[in-house]
């Protein structure tokens, strides 16, 4: 039987993007509107366009975080962090004063703008090679290019638990994580076309 | 490393694709749906899709078709003049919105979309168009009047938009080479965007050269992904590079 996956949805983002994409790769990825409807869920993704302190306090109001908590933590399922969504997954960040759900040792930090650069990492960019076993990337070769748009990074404390990074204006950051059953990708797979596709299907199949 | 994005611009219209010169006489190019599944399977780094028709309304169904197709990254330009329209635009599934005539009409329409979006979805699009003697200004559609560059560039440093299109209705549509000047020829210190080239790319090696350029973060091209010469023959193409 095909795992039930169920979508987020933390209103501020763009969640129509991987339901088509994962039903191009025969998924039918539903949304999750109601906290009380997480438990329901095989697989979870948490998606990630917006601001951090915003977000956090919809998932607070929504009562979806004690039960992500629960999920993710206590029932040990498996769960995709998506660039915010993975961020949110840390202690805290720079880019907001609440906590995150801490799920992981980690914190976000803001990229330095400098002459060339803007503090906004936006195109494709290849990622560093593999330095874990990973189940998400198994699929896909190192260097392999995706689709990032964030201004935040996660600095991830404990190696053992890094999956590769990127470099944007010559800071190295997590383009990656797997810890268990918690996984974070700074990255857009639905966005990253043939390399998402199979990130994705890897999680979905894990 | 980041690489700098080659991006088609594709021109949408009565629920087709249209390709212009220098802003005027649209051609036909080709279905939406079809034309995005071929860019798809190219490995298009992004598309941006501009609506150039008269209607009042956004074609909100094409809108949606195309969406449910582009597994890459998109934006969306025309007709956006409220918040509530760019959200739209974004839960079908387009990652930026693009804004031109809004932002002209007031330009702190822009501010309010980055505060509540995020600088990064927001994209900022000036087309400069050359006077009788000989001198760039803003080309406003709405009311054909001319405004100094500087003044709306001013304006954006204030508040910076993820990125800026720049780009030349003079060279659109000729082939005959970006107009850098739209970019060198102005004061962007303090501009923390991405700055986008679009109009009059003659070859993918111009492109080539122009990336070299640290200023320019990315190009645009409609002609060159649409059509092959030497008839102009609509053929989607798109370069290989992986």
């Amino acid at each position: 039987m095909k795992s039930r996956i169920g979508v987020i949805d933390l209103e501020v983002n763009n969640i129509n993007s991987i339901i088509n994409i994962s039903k191009k790769i025969g998924y039918d990825v539903r949304v999750i509107n109601k906290s009380n409807e997480i438990k329901k869920f095989d697989k979870i993704i948490l998606p990630g366009i917006g601001n951090f302190d915003e977000v956090i306090s919809i998932c607070k109001q929504k009562g979806i975080d004690s039960e992500l908590n629960e999920y993710a933590i206590i029932r040990e399922k498996d769960i995709l962090g998506i660039c915010l969504g993975m961020q949110l997954m840390t202690n805290e960040s720079e880019e907001g004063k609440l906590m995150g759900f801490g799920w992981i040792n980690a914190s976000c930090k803001k990229f330095s703008t400098t002459n060339d650069f803007s503090s906004v990492h936006m195109g494709w960019n290849s990622i560093s090679k593999k330095s874990i076993n990973s189940l998400l990337l198994k699929k896909i070769n190192d260097y392999s290019r995706f689709y990032f748009v964030h201004s935040y990074f996660v600095n991830v404390e404990d190696p053992r638990i890094i999956c590769n990074y990127s470099t944007y204006n010559k800071q190295n950051f997590v383009s990656s994580f797997e810890h268990n059953n918690i996984n974070g990708v700074q990255f857009h797979p639905e966005k990253s076309n043939f390399h998402g596709l199979n990130l994705l299907k890897s999680f979905y199949e894990k | 490393m980041l690489t700098p994005r080659i991006i088609p611009c594709l021109l949408l219209k009565d629920g087709g694709f249209y390709k212009t010169k220098k802003f005027k006489n649209p051609k036909y190019i080709g279905d939406p749906i079809n034309t995005i599944k071929i860019f798809n399977d190219k490995d298009v780094d992004e598309i941006c899709v501009l609506d150039i028709s008269f209607n009042s309304e956004i074609d909100y169904v094409t809108l949606t078709d195309l969406a449910s197709e582009a597994f890459f990254p998109l934006s969306y330009g025309g007709k956006i003049n409220s918040v509530e329209t760019a959200k739209k635009i974004f839960k079908i599934g387009f990652e930026k919105v693009v804004i031109n005539s809004s932002f002209l009409a007031n330009p702190f329409f822009v501010k309010e979309l980055i505060d509540v979006f995020g600088a990064q979805s927001i994209v900022v699009s000036l087309d400069f168009k050359k006077n009788i003697f000989g001198k760039l200004s803003i080309f406003n559609k709405n009311y054909k009047t001319v405004n100094n560059p500087q003044f709306y560039l001013d304006i954006l440093k204030t508040f910076s938009p993820g990125e800026i299109i720049f780009t030349s209705v003079d060279k659109e549509g000729t082939y005959s080479g970006y107009d850098l000047n739209l970019i060198k020829g102005y004061n962007l210190d303090g501009l923390n965007s991405n700055f986008l080239i679009n109009g009059g790319a003659s070859s993918l090696n111009e492109i080539e050269e122009t990336l070299k350029n640290p200023k320019i973060h990315s190009c645009m091209a409609g002609n060159l992904f649409v059509y092959k010469k030497p008839y102009n023959a609509v053929l989607i193409n798109y370069p290989k590079k992986y």
